[in-house]
């Protein structure tokens, strides 16, 4: 077989009398070690197959016989092995990246293909693919990326936030190596936390959710962090507008134990820093910053035991100090004021990977993780009189976040290559702080306001099988069960989950599944654009968790071995669904969350069409989604079902990545979508003078808006174009990529506002955020 | 805290665009105003809506027929006054009934409104105590205790009252005038909603229903008020609506971001509100009758002079003495030392300022005018 090709072969001698034998083993990126997620093997003789799970382990049990087995990846040069299986075998293969041979156009290998999935609704992006897409300000982001494919909403134009199929910005399951993550924004939503170096893997899955996740509604964003090199010390990174990175990772043990720490740091206050300071002759200084730290260390105990440690805390600050005094006279006065606001995770996560057959895997999970948020002001006051000095102060602090622990136990069970079972649990310990207002003053005694703490628990229990029934039938069916204690009242949920696809013919299937989710966590936001300031509230006796039904089905086809195609059709019900009342503030948190919001439905359905290419010189894909989604409360706009904030009818998604000469990539983005439901004023009327202050009184107007989110802003669409020059230097790789954001300047639709013009007429004007923003970034790697 | 950083944003990388946003509006919707209590006549603003983008005064309408029914039997026509305005001549709302109005017009769809007068709340015990403020103001703390009535959900709304008199500069004459003033409440039984405000406190009956229940609030004290009435409303359901929900459109209406509020409107075809309500009021009024002057030693004097009045009520609830006020060119003048006081004598100084005219005696309940002239010399 190909020369380049590494093989490792381990035989493991089992004493068996039956007529078959498992083989057992890991798939992983020959140049760094990092498993390959999702690789394929695949026995040509008897056409069955499996795949690697998310630690990179597969197993596959097969008649005594010879095999031909195929191991392939995408993007990386498949590799063979023909040998006769008389015992249970180990086969621990390593795979070389395509990127890493000449330029060779891959022939496509028979991966793991969409149309034999049971799944559906489910995307994966390489990270490479994602690494060349544009981006805006140059600050490559992977929740962006995602955006960018069928049935998801970006939301306001430049966030992060991501509406799946009808859902909200809350009910996507973001799994940073298996442990959620609440609020994945940075900079109030315009980038993501991920740090693309360090990542490994992203997969999303829209629908027919397996059984192995819950806890949220709409979708599931597993994000799966690299592990480290343990062959050789490597290091990349980039310098750009906004932030710089810097990625290194090694071997401690070589072959044995490795390690990855990834950093990003935005420097904008760095650089504005002394010019305030200079303009205001050192009174004030203001500045904005965020970071983010990824790290990983992992260790093989032995050939069937590996154990991570990982952890990530990134944190946003905004901060403004000033800094006055004066003399005057026998009187001298000095006055410092501090405002700071701020919001952050951390999450560690330390997990034991077990192969305790060559048939079960395990994994089990121990994890951490905080997320908060706080404002902060304080202030403090010196007044000299002669020699008598009297200070005065006052300090407030709103804080609001969730703190977990967790525990979890996840089985992969392969007993022959018809089934493939996975079983598990998981235990969560919540703690919640929903908004304390807490104040501190000369004279006062200390003052805290505010929801008082809630802690719950949570927990799942799950069962699943992929069972091939018949060649043409296979079926995902399971079951997860969870439930939710809180406040002295027990929530529980039984979720059937279930998916199946059929071969009409080799390469066209239809598949369909069900699945139902509950969530017990509630997000309040009253802009609806992803704040930090958006409350994590649980469910409580008084408000219950959140539920949706999905059902879904569709076609998939493999064409021409290059590009997969799946059209679906969806049709998604939610209830329990939580939102401010009418006008209510999250600021006045004098009063209980509780009294504030309204709960009610909502439902969305539609159709995706999707094509994908995955590799060759031109690679990406364009998806188009046809959907409706409206949201039903019963006291929000009378009783009346309205259109959902991100209701959009069309929506059209094209990414595209050309490979040009060798090292030199083009790539480009076109986004569309019709004009998003907003509320707008129609007409206006006398207000009843009763009551009115005299000052007022017989002038004031009421306006009528009409029904919530009747009407439609401008289509929104956007091209970014990227170009990247990559070089082999004498210590590495380095690339510039220059990059265009909105390239023909779109004015697209933020807002829109009542005001007046110049000549004193009222007129309806439309806010845009981001004109033509071109950015350059400079990487390197070596 | 959260809007300044995102219009802040908004401003370093926006661009305006005026826009054409097609409004569907097809024809004028007549608007009717009815805010009725069992005290008062029977009366309507009659006007109609306006496009969005319009800002001309509303059209008034002053050719509509106004008829108001009790049970679908016609009761009453209102008569058109003067500018929309629409009044019955003799007949009152009864507390506990439900009543509908139907206006038509021509050129315009009719409307009709229905809505009802809840009883009147009785006011069963007010306590008022004083105390200062944070930053070092006097201010007064009420307690109002009431009953809910158990067979319905009830809305209340509390608001205050100060009755002031002052002397008219012009004429000299003793006016008294009546005026809303502020109150804010920190009861937690009342939703926090309620800042220092001119409309009062709002609430609702959830967590006292059926019972007898004190709701406190407070105020600046108002020291050189003659009385005070605190008047407890139970108001429709309508009514209450309306008046939150128009409360918050003002808050929100200014921030692009927040989901705008429609106000509560119970018109039919229409727009506007059609709504009543019941008081019942608890007058405070100083303990102390009015002063009443007897004699004075002198009925001349230059400024600086001192005089003796000799009267009735010379002191102030709860602790403070009378003042005299003498007339002046454009004003009046109090007198700027008392040597001498108890509730029946007052011996001041005559102002700077004085000129010739009557005198006035002030304390808490209110000034009392000399029946005769004081001439001022010079």
């Amino acid at each position: 077989m190909k020369t380049l090709l590494l093989l490792i072969l381990t035989l493991v001698l089992f004493q068996s009398h039956g007529q078959k034998f498992t083989i057992s083993g890991s798939i992983r990126d020959k140049a760094s070690g990092e498993n390959l997620i999702g690789s394929t093997v695949f026995n040509s003789r008897t056409l069955q197959g499996t795949t690697t799970n998310t630690y990179g382990f597969y197993s596959i049990t097969l008649p005594q016989d010879s095999v031909a087995l195929r191991f392939s990846y995408v993007g990386y040069e498949a590799g063979s092995l023909e040998f006769f299986l008389s015992k249970d075998t180990t086969i621990n293969i390593e795979l070389a990246s395509a990127a890493q041979l000449d330029e060779v156009v891959i022939r496509g290998t028979p991966d793991d293909r969409i149309q034999e999935r049971t799944v559906m609704s489910t995307i994966d992006v390489p990270i490479e693919q994602i690494k060349s897409l544009p981006a805006l300000m140059g600050e490559v982001d992977v929740l962006k990326v995602l955006q960018l494919l069928p049935g998801v909403q970006a939301g306001s134009e430049g966030s992060s936030g991501l509406y799946v199929r009808g859902g909200g910005a809350d009910q996507n399951l973001i799994l940073l190596d298996g442990v959620p993550l609440y609020n994945a924004s940075h900079l109030f939503g315009f980038f993501s936390v991920f740090n693309a170096d360090a990542i490994n893997h992203v997969e999303l899955i829209k629908g027919g959710f397996p059984a192995r996740y819950g806890g949220r509604l709409s979708s599931v964003i597993n994000v799966a962090m690299k592990e480290g090199d343990d062959k050789k010390f490597r290091a990349e990174g980039s310098i750009g507008l906004i932030a710089s990175r810097l990625t290194v990772e090694g071997p401690i043990i070589k072959d044995r134990t490795s390690f990855i720490f990834s950093g990003r740091r935005t420097y904008i206050d760095v650089l504005a820093s002394p010019l305030i300071k200079n303009l205001t002759n050192g009174e004030e200084q203001a500045g904005y910053y965020f970071y983010d730290l990824n790290g990983k260390v992992n260790h093989r105990i032995n050939k069937s035991n590996r154990l991570f440690l990982s952890a990530y805390t990134g944190d946003d600050k905004a901060y403004a100090r000033s800094k006055y005094s004066y003399t005057l006279a026998s009187r001298s006065s000095e006055s410092r004021d501090n405002i700071g606001l701020g919001w952050g995770n951390l999450i560690t996560a330390l997990r034991w990977n077990s192969i305790l057959s060559n048939k079960l895997f395990s994994n089990v999970t121990a994890t951490y993780s905080r997320y908060r948020f706080y404002v902060s002001a304080n202030s403090r006051e010196s007044i000299t009189d002669f020699d008598t000095t009297r200070t005065t102060f006052y300090h407030t602090e709103y804080n609001s976040g969730i703190r977990d622990f967790g525990i979890k136990a996840d089985f992969d069970y392969i007993p022959s290559p018809k089934h493939y079972v996975k079983f598990g649990g998981q235990a969560i310990h919540h703690r919640f702080t929903p908004g304390v207002l807490s104040y501190r003053a000369t004279e006062i005694a200390d003052t805290t306001l505010g929801a008082q703490v809630t802690k719950a628990v949570e927990f799942f229990a799950y069962v699943e099988d992929d069972f091939l029934i018949t060649e043409k039938l296979k079926v995902n069916a399971g079951l997860h069960l969870s439930g939710f204690s809180v406040e002295n009242k027990f929530y529980s949920s039984v979720q059937p989950r279930l998916s199946a696809r059929y071969l009409i013919s080799p390469s066209l299937s239809w598949k369909v599944a069900y699945a139902q989710m509950t969530q017990y966590i509630h997000l309040l936001s009253n802009v609806g654009i992803g704040l930090p300031t958006d409350l994590w509230v649980p469910a409580t006796a008084k408000i219950g968790p959140e539920q949706a039904f999905q059902s879904s089905s569709g076609l998939a086809y493999h064409w021409n071995d290059n590009f997969e195609i799946s059209i679906e059709g969806y049709y998604k019900k939610m209830t329990g669904l939580v939102e401010y009342k009418e006008g209510a503030n999250y600021l006045n948190i004098e009063s209980d969350w509780q009294t504030k919001v309204e709960t009610g439905t909502g439902n969305s359905y539609g159709g995706e069409f999707f094509i994908q290419k995955k590799k060759g010189k031109v690679s990406g894909w364009i998806g188009y989604t046809l959907s409706w989604t409206n949201r039903t409360f019963p006291n929000i706009n009378g009783g009346k079902t309205f259109p959902y904030r991100y209701d959009r009818r069309h929506d059209l998604k094209t990414a595209v990545v050309y490979k040009w000469k060798d090292g030199k990539d083009f790539s480009f983005t076109w986004v569309y979508g019709s004009g998003a439901a907003v509320t707008l004023p129609q007409s206006s009327y006398s207000q009843s003078s009763f009551d009115q202050h005299p000052f007022h009184r017989g002038d004031q107007s009421i306006q009528y808006y009409g029904d919530r989110n009747s009407f439609r802003m401008r289509a929104y669409h956007r091209l970014d174009l990227n170009y990247t020059t990559t070089k082999k230097t004498k210590w590495g790789e380095r690339s510039w990529s220059i990059g265009v954001y909105n390239a023909y300047s779109r004015r697209n639709p933020f807002f829109i506002d009542l005001t007046y013009d110049k000549a004193g007429s009222k007129k309806f004007v439309q806010y845009s955020l981001f004109p033509i923003i071109p950015s350059i970034a400079y990487r390197f790697k070596f | 805290m959260r809007r300044p950083y995102i219009i802040a944003i908004v401003l370093l990388t926006s661009c305006e665009l005026i826009v054409d946003v097609e409004v569907p509006f097809e024809q004028k919707r007549i608007t009717v105003n009815s805010i009725f209590s069992a005290d008062s006549l029977w009366s309507a603003t009659i006007s109609l809506n306006r496009h969005i983008l319009d800002d001309s005064p509303f059209e008034k309408l002053s050719n509509a027929t106004c008829i108001l029914y009790q049970n679908d039997i016609a009761i009453d026509t209102l008569k058109h006054l003067n500018d929309g305005f629409y009044q019955s001549s003799e007949r009152k709302p009864v507390a506990g009934n439900w009543y509908e109005l139907r206006v038509v017009s021509k050129n315009h769809e009719p409307v009709k409104a229905k809505s009802y007068i809840p009883d009147a709340a009785p006011i069963l015990g007010l306590e008022v105590s004083t105390g200062t403020t944070v930053e070092g103001m006097p201010e007064t703390t009420y307690r109002v205790r009431f009953k809910d009535d158990p067979n319905q959900i009830n809305f209340y709304q509390i608001v205050m009252e100060v009755e002031d008199e002052y002397i008219d500069f012009q004429t000299g004459l003793i006016v008294t005038s009546r005026r809303r003033v502020s109150i804010e409440s920190h009861d937690p039984i009342i939703s926090s909603e309620n800042e220092n405000s001119y409309d009062g406190i709002l609430l609702k009956d959830v967590f006292f229903n059926g019972k007898e229940t004190e709701i406190s609030f407070k105020t600046m004290s108002y020291t050189n008020s003659t009385a005070t009435f605190i008047m407890l409303r139970t108001l429709s359901a309508d009514f209450y609506n309306y008046k939150k929900t128009v409360d918050l459109q003002g808050i929100t209406s200014g921030d692009p971001f927040a989901q705008p509020v429609n106000a509560h409107n119970n018109v039919e075809n229409g727009l506007g509100i059609f709504a009543g309500f019941s008081t019942s009021t608890y007058e405070l009024r100083s303990p102390v009758p009015k002063p009443v002057i007897l004699s004075i030693s002198t009925l001349t004097g230059k400024p600086g002079d001192r005089i003796v009045l000799t009267g009735e009520n010379f002191h102030s609830y709860p602790h403070n003495f009378s003042s005299v006020i003498f007339r002046t060119v454009q004003s009046i003048a109090y007198a700027p030392r008392v040597f001498f006081y108890d509730e029946n004598k007052l011996e001041v100084t005559i102002p700077q300022n004085a000129v010739t005219g009557k005198l006035y005696v002030r304390n808490s309940a209110g000034y009392t005018v000399s029946d005769f002239e004081f001439e001022v010399t010079n």
